[in-house]
């Protein structure tokens, strides 16, 4: 057991000085934090916020709630822009530079490395999105939000996150190229975006593809939309879909020549 | 079948139309084997079925009699690899990486250790992406060694070394197999060194083991007929001795040296030279018969 755990320790060391080295996981953070007071400064100026005005806060704040939500939701989405973009530098790139070659000759399980490897994007993404959100709800819906209705929000963002991040592991192992990893992601990042302002979009289809946006609607609306049975049911086949894409890109990657 | 260190039996492997390794078997005992062809013989690729980075599309390979695709992950805990051109973390320290690579073998041994047998303990503290060529592949050296491996693969191990380094190296290799008994897998172009460390010698050509076997006795099998003339001006001497009866190859190998592989008698041959060069005002040093691995290899290429 302590062997194993010195062996994790040991790749997870190596996957950060191979993957994460500065700036980017810096770059995430910042950028994920800038985003969030950026929503809030923009709310705050369409309110006419000043110190000579202090009225003008207590009139807007009844709009203040939803708009940084709003907001905010879309910047986390954005954000999410950025998995297929760490997949293929942590997935993609190390195809082309060689990185598997030399480090699979080390005593590694190929699923291991991969879930190292696909498994950090994830955590790291999904805990900096999540920790933001645990900040921004209670603060723009003061005394509204449960622990259940956030409980559900960090489920469906770790989801989303992790949807996105399946999708853009398996081109990877799959195309063994970074730039094709990209695009891939961002078209499917596109497509699932796009999915949100059609007309009559199934709440179903919403909810499995994009998770995050669905349980912020339920938790701004109530019961009214989508329906509860959808987001559960949305809920867990987009859990199906994540493993299933997981062990098609394990599958190929055990098969993958380097 | 155990005996053998390495036993690889019947494997092919194609790359579309390209026959990379066409029906190739090879057994080695514990030993050094340097492993030798021309560019595109299947070196490398027999290296990476080995290793189980690429899958044969028939037989099969044994590394410490352990089967190369069922038990992967047994076999690379005990051996190392120098790969050409080695990726490894830019902005990680060469202690740490070392530290985790001795992590990831749960090995006792420590980066002072591993960098004092490649002697860079002076850049323990260095980035790795700040580091010549030379202390890279040292880094790469140190890491082969990181888990007390039974056997070494070494991909062009002296690959951007000055030569006191190479000199080092291969000590280094000799060392570790007369006192540890590593066995060594070499790959390298560079024929004098592989003379110079290896015990034993595979000849690849076309995807398959041409000649192999004990290093002396492949070249004095191979070069009976291989002499090199020491001379005061090559150039003026190599096209009489083209024409010499039972000439298969005559080729300057320097201003005052000349190689030459001949059907005739040493006697023979002897005497045919010091007539051309008498008449031709060439004074002849040395006529010897070759023993290098080198000419080994023209042989068996040839």
């Amino acid at each position: 057991m302590r062997a194993r755990l010195r062996r994790l320790y040991s790749l997870l060391r190596i996957e950060f000085g191979v993957s994460w080295r500065f700036p980017i996981l810096e770059g995430v953070a910042a950028i994920l934090f800038f985003g969030f007071l950026l929503n809030t400064l923009v709310s705050g100026m369409k309110a006419n916020f000043s110190t000579g005005y202090t009225q003008s806060v207590f009139n807007f704040l009844d709009r203040l709630a939803p708009m940084m939500l709003h907001s905010g939701m879309m910047s986390f989405n954005a954000l999410v822009l950025l998995a297929p973009i760490l997949v293929a530098i942590s997935v993609a790139r190390p195809f082309e530079d060689g990185f598997y070659r030399t480090h699979l000759t080390l005593p590694v399980k190929r699923l291991t490395l991969l879930f190292t490897k696909a498994g950090l994007v994830i955590l790291i993404l999904a805990t900096l999105i999540s920790s933001a959100i645990m900040i921004t709800i209670p603060l723009a819906y003061p005394l509204l939000p449960t622990a259940a209705d956030l409980f559900l929000i960090i489920v469906a963002i770790w989801l989303f996150i992790a949807l996105q991040v399946s999708i853009s592991t398996l081109i990877a192992v799959q195309t063994k190229k970074l730039t094709a990893t990209v695009i891939g992601g961002i078209v499917f990042w596109s497509v699932n975006m796009s999915l949100l302002g059609l007309e009559g979009a199934p709440s179903l289809a919403i909810v499995i593809l994009n998770p995050m946006n669905a349980a912020t609607e339920f938790i701004i609306q109530g019961f009214r939309a989508p329906v509860i049975e959808d987001l559960q049911l949305g809920l867990v086949v987009s859990l199906m879909i994540v493993v299933v894409l997981f062990i098609l890109s394990f599958v190929i990657f055990e098969r993958t020549e380097v | 079948m155990n005996d053998y260190v390495i036993s690889v039996r019947d494997v092919t492997k194609s790359f579309g139309s390209v026959k990379a390794l066409d029906g190739l078997s090879l057994d080695m005992e514990p030993s050094i084997l340097g492993l030798i062809g021309p560019n595109g013989a299947g070196k490398t690729t027999l290296l990476r079925i080995l290793l189980d980075l690429a899958r044969p599309d028939s037989g099969h390979a044994q590394i410490l009699g352990l089967d190369t695709k069922t038990e992967s992950l047994e076999i690379r805990r005990r051996i190392g690899v120098l790969h050409e051109q080695p990726s490894f973390p830019e902005a990680v320290s060469v202690r740490d990486y070392l530290q985790d690579v001795c992590g990831l073998y749960n090995s006792d041994r420590t980066p002072e250790t591993l960098l004092k047998l490649v002697d860079l303990e002076y850049a323990a503290d260095r980035q790795i992406g700040h580091l010549s060529a030379g202390m890279r592949q040292r880094v790469g050296i140190a890491l082969a060694f990181a888990g007390n491996p039974e056997i070494v693969f070494l991909d062009e191990p002296t690959a951007n070394l000055d030569v006191e380094s190479r000199e080092q190296i291969l000590d280094l290799i000799f060392e570790l197999h007369q006192k540890s008994g590593v066995s060594f897998v070499l790959i390298s172009h560079i024929l004098s060194e592989l003379e110079r460390a290896c015990t034993h010698v595979a000849f690849m050509q076309s995807g398959k083991i041409i000649e192999s076997g004990k290093i002396n006795e492949v070249i004095s099998r191979l070069t009976k007929r291989s002499y090199r003339i020491k001379c005061s001006e090559s150039h003026l001497l190599i096209d009489r001795i083209r024409e010499i009866e039972g000439t298969t190859s005559a080729r300057i190998l320097g201003p005052a040296s000349i190689s030459l592989v001949t059907d005739s008698e040493y006697n023979d041959v002897k005497s045919k030279v010091e007539q051309i060069a008498t008449s031709l005002g060439v004074t002849i040093y040395s006529l010897e018969q070759a023993a290098t691995l080198e000419d080994a290899y023209r042989e068996v290429i040839r």
